[in-house]
């Protein structure tokens, strides 16, 4: 039985209340759900990923910054980049860069966010502002047809290329990347509309057996 | 739907995007006329014709320079503000004399 609940922490996810009958772990001062009871892995899965550690910068000298910490920023305006320790970079536009950890990375971000300040870099609040929902299974871009309207199969949009658009009529960045060996999507979205959101994404999954999905699916 | 082709995203449903009026040049704030600002500020052409304006995509939060037809509301070009703005535009408010200086004047 779980014993370490969101209510425990200030810092919960914007949907916590959405994640019943759910294991949770300590994570960045916060409860990551790490499975729900009685459950195995879902065909496709939904994952709430929103307490995690995350930062952002933008600003003309954020690129040079982030080579300069031994980064790999990405090349191109809207595609991302993830280092074998698991951190990513997302390019947002031309100069707006966000740093995440995927789940299980050792990496220390609020290091590294100390490390990128200086003239020229404006940092950007992506953490509480933002949720962070990840769908894995094997009809991503089916599923993601039906809410919407870019065309995000593979042939049209690789792992590590990312979308600003808008989903089931609320705007939001879709990244294509791996974790832990499988295909997923990476779902920014408003933390306002988080609660809409994840129970739309939920019933357009609902055809291909979606359900919630902990961490542990991903790791 | 209409379609609006963003130079940094590429073509989107124009739902993602929001009119942000006519790209005009900007008078000298500390110069112009009360009269030039507001106009500047408050007024717009609203001509028939080849137009050019602000537009944003909202999702991304990047704005960017279309052509439009306020005719037949066809979308000619669009491109990048970089085209036009070249440099950072910076605003300095007027040297207010100080207080000293009042009392010696």
């Amino acid at each position: 039985m779980s014993l370490i609940t969101p209510e425990q922490f200030d810092s919960r996810s914007f949907i916590y209340r959405k994640h019943q009958q759910a294991q949770f772990a300590e994570v960045a001062g916060a409860a990551q759900v790490v499975s729900y009871q009685g459950q195995r892995f879902p065909e496709m899965g939904l994952t709430d990923l929103s307490v995690l550690p995350r930062f952002g910068l933008r600003g003309p000298a954020a690129a040079d910054a982030l080579v300069a910490a031994g980064l790999l920023p990405p090349d191109k305006p809207n595609t991302l980049t993830l280092s074998d320790e698991g951190l990513m970079v997302l390019r947002l536009g031309y100069t707006e860069y966000w740093v995440l950890a995927v789940p299980g990375a050792t990496v220390d971000l609020p290091a590294l966010e100390q490390q990128l300040s200086g003239p020229g870099i404006y940092p950007v609040y992506c953490h509480d502002s933002f949720a962070w929902l990840v769908m894995s299974g094997d009809h991503l871009a089916d599923v993601m047809a039906k809410v919407c309207a870019v065309d995000l199969r593979e042939q049209n949009f690789a792992s590590g290329d990312l979308v600003m658009t808008s989903l089931a009529r609320v705007s939001g960045v879709i990244c294509r990347h791996q974790m832990a060996g499988k295909n997923v999507f990476s779902i920014f979205s408003d933390s306002a509309s988080a609660g809409y959101l994840w129970d739309a994404l939920l019933d357009a999954m609902d055809e291909f057996n979606g359900a919630p999905a902990g961490q542990n699916s991903l790791i | 739907m209409k379609i609006i082709n963003c130079p940094l995203n590429g073509p989107r449903n124009s739902s993602e995007f929001v009119h942000g009026g006519e790209v005009r040049q900007m008078p000298d704030p500390n110069n112009c006329t009360d009269k030039e600002w507001a106009d500047y500020v408050f007024y717009s052409d609203n001509l028939i014709g080849v137009v050019t304006e602000w537009w944003l995509h909202a999702p991304s939060g990047y704005w960017f320079i279309a052509e439009r037809h306020t005719g037949s509301d066809e979308i000619l070009r669009t491109y990048d503000p970089a085209e036009i703005y070249t440099s950072r535009v910076e605003f300095k408010a007027k040297e207010e004399p100080s207080a000293s200086e009042e009392k010696t004047a």
